[in-house]
């Protein structure tokens, strides 16, 4: 008993140490903050989205959206326990099985446990389970380069993760409550969370830590989803308070809404050709802007 | 034995996190004046390039809906 005592404070102490360590290396490299560096880059101004198509056909609560590879079909989840696929050229309703959508192979699902599971679309197995949020985990997103995942959690934590060795490769504090969302900058360098604590925050992955907080007094809800443009200069982020709010990710600034929905934006998404964003509320309803 | 356990996959647990904990130590951190200059770098390069920041003329615009043509 004494001995695993002595090992389980030397362990702890090992453990405050590599934190301490940790904490060390990250402030050694902050010499500059981004909005600083940023002060000099021309801003966007007022970015105006139209509202271009209403797409109504779900009977509840819109909880998730993706779009397909070809930037025109999407394919959104609801309560009402259907998958809708939409062509967002014409606003019709797909009659095709999801089988007719190209969809990456390897596909990774959030589960509202501890862990996050890497599944194998064509055999229907798992492959690899990943574990170490203690909390759950309800955001995941894959990097460009399908090397590695990111993963937020109700811990309020941010992990990345090698997808082939399963093992986690960094963890990103800073948020005070869960995270929703969760989303890479395309050059594969930075992350994007969304929180309940009504931030959204951009991480560095080689600086290893948050480079810029976007908040604001005036917005006093949740961030449930959030979405990039294809240049990453503007992050979309859906909220609580029924808005999806666009953020200036360089300057930290809000530089416009989309407003329409009647209930909380739950999801949102940009396709890979950058041609508008799409919001998914608790109204039932998705919403395509450009 | 049941807290003789208990107390072992604690010492387990804590094990693992100090495993964890060095290998995030152990990554090498590039300063945060590179990372911001070459987001704000990746930025500039594409902003062209981003239809929801230069704007889509009507006419090339997938989502607008098509007014039907009249003929006179």
């Amino acid at each position: 008993m004494a001995a695993e005592k002595a090992e389980m404070d030397a362990l702890k102490k090992e453990c405050d140490g590599l934190r301490a360590q940790i904490e060390a290396a990250r402030k050694a490299v902050n010499d500059g903050s981004m909005t600083a560096a940023a002060s000099g880059v021309a801003s966007v101004g007022r970015v105006q989205l139209k509202l271009r198509k209403t797409l109504k056909g779900h009977l509840a609560k819109i909880y998730a959206m993706h779009w397909s590879a070809d930037s025109r079909q999407m394919v959104s989840a609801s309560q009402d326990g259907k998958l809708l696929i939409w062509d967002c050229f014409t606003g019709n309703k797909l009659i095709r099985t999801p089988s007719g959508l190209k969809t990456p192979d390897l596909c990774l699902c959030p589960l509202p446990v501890i862990v996050s599971c890497l599944w194998d679309l064509e055999t229907g197995k798992q492959k690899v389970i990943f574990t170490n949020h203690i909390g759950d985990c309800m955001s995941l997103a894959l990097s460009p380069d399908m090397s590695t995942f990111i993963s937020g959690a109700c811990d309020s934590l941010a992990k990345l993760w090698d997808v082939r060795e399963g093992s986690c490769k960094q963890t990103f504090s800073g948020h005070t409550s869960d995270i929703n969302a969760i989303s890479f900058f395309q050059s594969g360098n930075a992350i994007i969370t969304g929180s309940d604590d009504c931030q959204c925050k951009m991480y560095d992955l080689r600086a290893d830590q948050e480079v810029i907080c976007y908040q604001d007094s005036s917005l006093n809800a949740g961030v449930t989803s959030l979405a990039v443009s294809s240049s990453g200069r503007l992050i979309f982020a859906g909220y609580d308070d029924f808005n999806c709010h666009i953020w200036d990710s360089l300057k930290g600034e809000k530089v416009g809404v989309l407003s329409g929905h009647d209930n909380r934006v739950s999801c949102t998404g940009v396709p890979d050709d950058g041609m508008g964003v799409c919001t998914g509320s608790w109204d039932s309803f998705l919403k395509l802007w450009n | 034995m049941s807290s003789k356990m208990q107390s072992s996959s604690s010492i387990v647990q804590a094990r693992r996190t100090v495993q964890q904990l060095r290998i995030e130590a152990s990554i090498e951190r590039i300063k945060v004046s590179k990372a911001s200059s070459e987001l704000m770098r990746y930025c500039g390069e594409h902003a062209k390039n981003d239809p929801l920041l230069m704007g889509i003329p009507a006419s090339e615009n997938p989502f607008k809906d098509k007014k039907p043509c009249t003929v006179l």
